[in-house]
């Protein structure tokens, strides 16, 4: 307890320098500045140099949040989002009004999302590498079926559940109605199945834990990630070309129509994507491990760079970051077991890091004004979503002949929800921007992960320690 | 499609840097002066840069303003940490006395010869416009590299020491010159530069209070780290991101502020600092090879007779200021080494004329504070600088050598 306080005192410490140093920053705006030479000076944008700061607090803070909730029983992960909530600028909005300065700002938002592309080529590279093909197959159908009942279930629960109370409103009349309605549910059904495999990854990190739950949640929730993309990208695909559909062209935003003008190539997309993603993956992966023979001095350092130029990259051309990293990792702990180790370890130095930046960041995107809009959808469908992994999971491990505690616990494994999902909700938003009924399914969205993304984690590590295998990562590999 | 390029080069350099044959190259006395310089990387960065094949934008690198005042701040960090009293105490008086003659020569030649170079350069230039570029060209110009591989295996162990703690002592006297004279000029909201030392006091108040308070807050974090890898590395990360952040935001030398909070840090007695301590130090040649490969694409080189003056100026400066700093107070040749002491003599000269590495971060921290083209010149000019010495001491050696060899020849054959 004592320790506890103390730690409070600290994040206060941070929190109170941020505030003083948002007071004394000099607000005068210098225009047209020239240097001795009498040329122009270079002007940074607004937000752009008090990113470093953000990232810095949300990194400390994140990381001592992360220690109290460990402390008190809980995961740290939801201490790394609390603190990402509790900086939010829309909380800041939400508490003391718009025209306040709060601990982090919107302006330093936009330049938060490169760390945490970098955070989600990482995860993924650590969880490529954790697969042991072999195994997969060994279990293959074992898999599956959890994973096929788990996410049929999913989306057939809340796809039901989203059409009703969609119907119920107005916002779909003028949109094509009842097949606007149920696309739309489609699509939100997709995201309700996505898992979030950082969580998974981080909460088993930190617990040290392995054994049947451990290595089976891990492997389904990897390979949702790859079915999720293509049939994510199919339904919204449909919803966009259904909803424009409705409307005379000029009325649609842009992101819509030129989805719904892309409609029929959609397969031939989506295989492109995670086809050429997978190649180049492989390609990275090969090179990675050709470093790592090489007795390469930094591997954490070669890691980040290489985060970085994978994002860089798949940005380029248009590839899937998150299937690139998995690929890469995947190559190494297949192909090159000698260099496995070597990566391993040098994820191991760089997860902390990571994951507290990763989930603190993606704490900053709750918005508490969205949430008491459409909280009634948002009880409903995180409510029917539990019930319907709980159902879907439990299904699954008995057809697939699974039993013991590592079936009972295993739902708790796909309750959390963070990156992905978030990706997949911005690109939600995005799609549909220009229709009137955008801000409340994507205020729907976002409110919902929040919730799956606090409790998930704690829900897991319960799950974990009752499946007994807490602290049998070591054990098990010796 | 100019990303792709980047990384292809990057990559195809990395490659061959990292080879076998390149690391036998690096090993030998005269590649390595020149290699551990960080000369490699700035051209490197040059080749990348606008003034080579384009493929990085001084602009998109101005982007990474927050990693480049993380980077800043971790290099801060790192010469903070080397500043124990107690390690402090142990050094000897010698080592102090000629890092005071370097200070005092040093910044009265190179001063005058800024102070002329600059009039001509820029000529309508103001005392205020003026007061950072000398500032820098000054405290880019204290001390040496610290490599002491090139005075070969027969130079003492005292010789390598008095190199490399002389060198840091001057290091951190370049970073505090330099971090307290870019507080006393500001601009107005018309954009004119002018002096503000009521300004410049009320700076140097958040600077101390801002590392105090990170001082405070980091000894009792790196104390939660337990000595772990993992946890270790988010606090540093965290650290320096802060502590540079806030400092870049309150307009404050991120430098300065980490150095002073790593002082801090280093002289209260934290669980597991050593640990700590020793895991930052292991970042200390990536930085140094980050450093050289922004100041590469950051400078801009542009054909004028002024700035090539200054450098060469600055250049025979060092030739003039550094061996003669050797000779003020020397360090005791005759005894402690069994090379010849002329040849000794030679060697250290050689070793101290070579610039520092802290220049890479100064001329960052420079372009940082106004990217200007006038600062990213003056980059270019202690560049400049800094490769014709490596050139003069390359040469030295290599005649000495020749020297050396012809003096063997002749005593066999006697």
């Amino acid at each position: 307890m004592k320790s506890v306080v103390r730690i409070l005192l600290v994040i206060a410490t941070l929190v109170a320098i941020v505030i003083a140093s948002n007071w004394f920053h000099a607000t005068t705006s210098v225009s047209d500045a020239v240097d001795a030479l009498g040329r122009p000076i270079l002007k940074y944008p607004g937000g752009l140099v008090s990113t470093a700061k953000a990232i810095g607090l949300l990194l400390l803070g994140g990381w001592l949040m992360g220690l109290i909730a460990s402390e008190i029983g809980f995961s740290k992960i939801t201490g790394y989002l609390v603190f990402g909530i509790l900086a939010s600028p829309k909380v800041g909005a939400f508490l003391i009004g718009e025209d306040m300065r709060w601990v982090l700002s919107s302006s330093q938002q936009p330049y938060l999302v490169l760390v945490n592309d970098v955070a989600i080529v990482l995860i993924a590279l650590t969880a490529g590498s954790k697969i042991n093909l072999v195994e997969v197959r060994k279990r293959f159908a074992a898999i599956t079926t959890i994973l096929a009942f788990e996410f049929l279930i999913v989306l057939a629960a809340v796809v039901a559940l989203m059409s009703f109370m969609l119907s119920q409103t107005d916002a779909f009349s003028e949109y094509g109605g009842l097949m606007t309605t149920v696309l739309v549910a489609l699509v939100i059904g997709v995201v309700a199945t996505a898992n979030s495999p950082a969580v998974v990854i981080a909460v088993l990190n930190e617990t040290k834990a392995d054994g049947p739950l451990a290595r089976t949640a891990l492997a389904v929730t990897i390979w949702k990630d790859l079915v999720l993309i293509v049939v994510f990208a199919v339904a919204l695909a449909m919803a966009v070309s259904a909803a424009a559909s409705g409307l005379p062209a000029p009325e649609t935003g842009g992101a819509a129509l030129e989805a719904a003008a892309k409609g029929p190539s959609i397969w031939v997309k989506v295989t492109k994507q995670i086809g050429g993603s997978m190649l180049m993956g492989g390609g990275i992966g090969v090179l990675l491990a050709w470093y790592i023979r090489r007795g390469f001095a930094h591997p954490a350092m070669l890691l980040t760079l290489g985060a970085f130029a994978i994002t860089l990259i798949s940005d380029e051309l248009g590839l899937k970051p998150l299937v690139v990293g998995l690929a890469a990792g995947l190559m190494i702990a297949n192909r090159y077991a000698q260099q496995k180790r070597s990566l391993q370890d040098a994820v191991e130095e760089l997860s902390v890091p990571v994951y507290v930046l990763f989930f603190a960041v993606a704490g900053t995107k709750v918005d508490p004004a969205l949430v008491s809009e459409v909280w009634g959808f948002v009880l409903a469908l995180v409510t029917l979503r539990l019930g319907a992994v709980w159902a879907g999971t439990t299904l699954g491990c008995r057809v697939s002949g699974m039993e013991g505690p590592a079936a009972r616990w295993m739902w708790t494994a796909f309750v959390p929800q963070a990156g992905i999902s978030l990706a997949l909700t911005v690109v939600v938003a995005e799609q549909f921007r220009g229709f009137g009924f955008a801000d409340k399914v994507y205020a729907v969205l976002l409110s919902a992960i929040a919730f799956n993304e606090l409790v998930g984690p704690v829900l897991f590590k319960y799950g974990l320690g009752r499946a007994k295998e807490v602290g049998q990562a070591g054990l098990r590999e010796d | 499609m100019q990303i792709f390029l980047a990384i292809l080069v990057c990559t195809a350099l990395g490659l061959v840097w990292t080879s076998r044959r390149a690391y036998r190259l690096r090993r030998q006395r005269t590649i390595a002066g020149f290699v551990s310089g960080g000369w490699v990387s700035v051209f490197f960065g040059i080749a990348l840069g606008p003034s080579g094949l384009g493929l990085v934008s001084r602009e998109s690198v101005l982007q990474s303003v927050p990693l480049i005042a993380a980077a800043l701040g971790a290099v801060g960090f790192m010469v903070g940490f080397q500043l124990r009293v107690s390690v402090l105490r142990t050094i000897p008086g010698e080592f102090y006395r000629a890092a005071v003659a370097d200070v005092l020569l040093t910044a009265a030649l190179v001063g005058g010869i800024a102070l002329v170079g600059l009039r001509v350069w820029v000529p309508e230039a103001t005392a205020s416009e003026l007061w950072l570029p000398m500032a820098f060209l000054i405290a880019a110009s204290f001390g040496w590299s610290m490599e002491t591989r090139s005075l070969g295996t027969q130079a003492s162990p005292h010789l390598g020491l008095w190199v490399r703690v002389t060198g840091a002592l001057l290091g951190i006297a370049a970073i505090v010159c330099f971090g307290l004279a870019s507080k006393s000029v500001e601009r107005d909201a018309l954009g004119v530069l002018h002096f503000s030392w009521d300004r410049a006091l009320l700076k140097a108040l958040h600077t101390v209070a801002l590392a105090l308070a990170i001082g405070f807050m980091g000894r009792f974090m790196i104390g939660l780290t337990r000595d772990r890898a993992g946890q270790q590395f988010a606090v540093f990360l965290g650290l320096i991101a802060f502590t540079a952040g806030s400092a870049k935001q309150l307009d404050i030398s991120p430098l300065f502020s980490s150095l002073l909070a790593g002082v801090v840090i280093a002289n209260l007695k934290a669980p597991g600092l050593r640990a700590f301590e020793s895991f930052v130090a292991r970042g200390e040649h990536v930085m140094g090879a980050f450093f050289g490969v922004l100041a590469g694409i950051l400078l801009k080189v542009e054909p004028a007779m002024a700035p090539l003056m200054l450098g060469v100026a600055i250049f025979a400066a060092r030739g003039l200021v550094k061996p003669a700093v050797v000779r003020i107070d020397p360090p005791d040749l005759h005894e402690l080494t069994p090379l010849g002491v002329a040849t000794c003599r030679m060697r250290l000269a050689g070793a101290v004329i070579r610039q520092s590495p802290i220049m890479l971060a100064l001329g960052v921290s420079l372009i940082l504070i106004e990217p200007s083209l006038f600062h990213k010149q003056l980059v270019a000019v202690m560049v400049l600088t800094g490769v014709l010495c490596e050139l003069q001491v390359t040469f030295m050696l290599h005649y000495r050598r020749a020297d050396e060899r012809g003096a063997d020849a002749e005593a066999v054959a006697s």
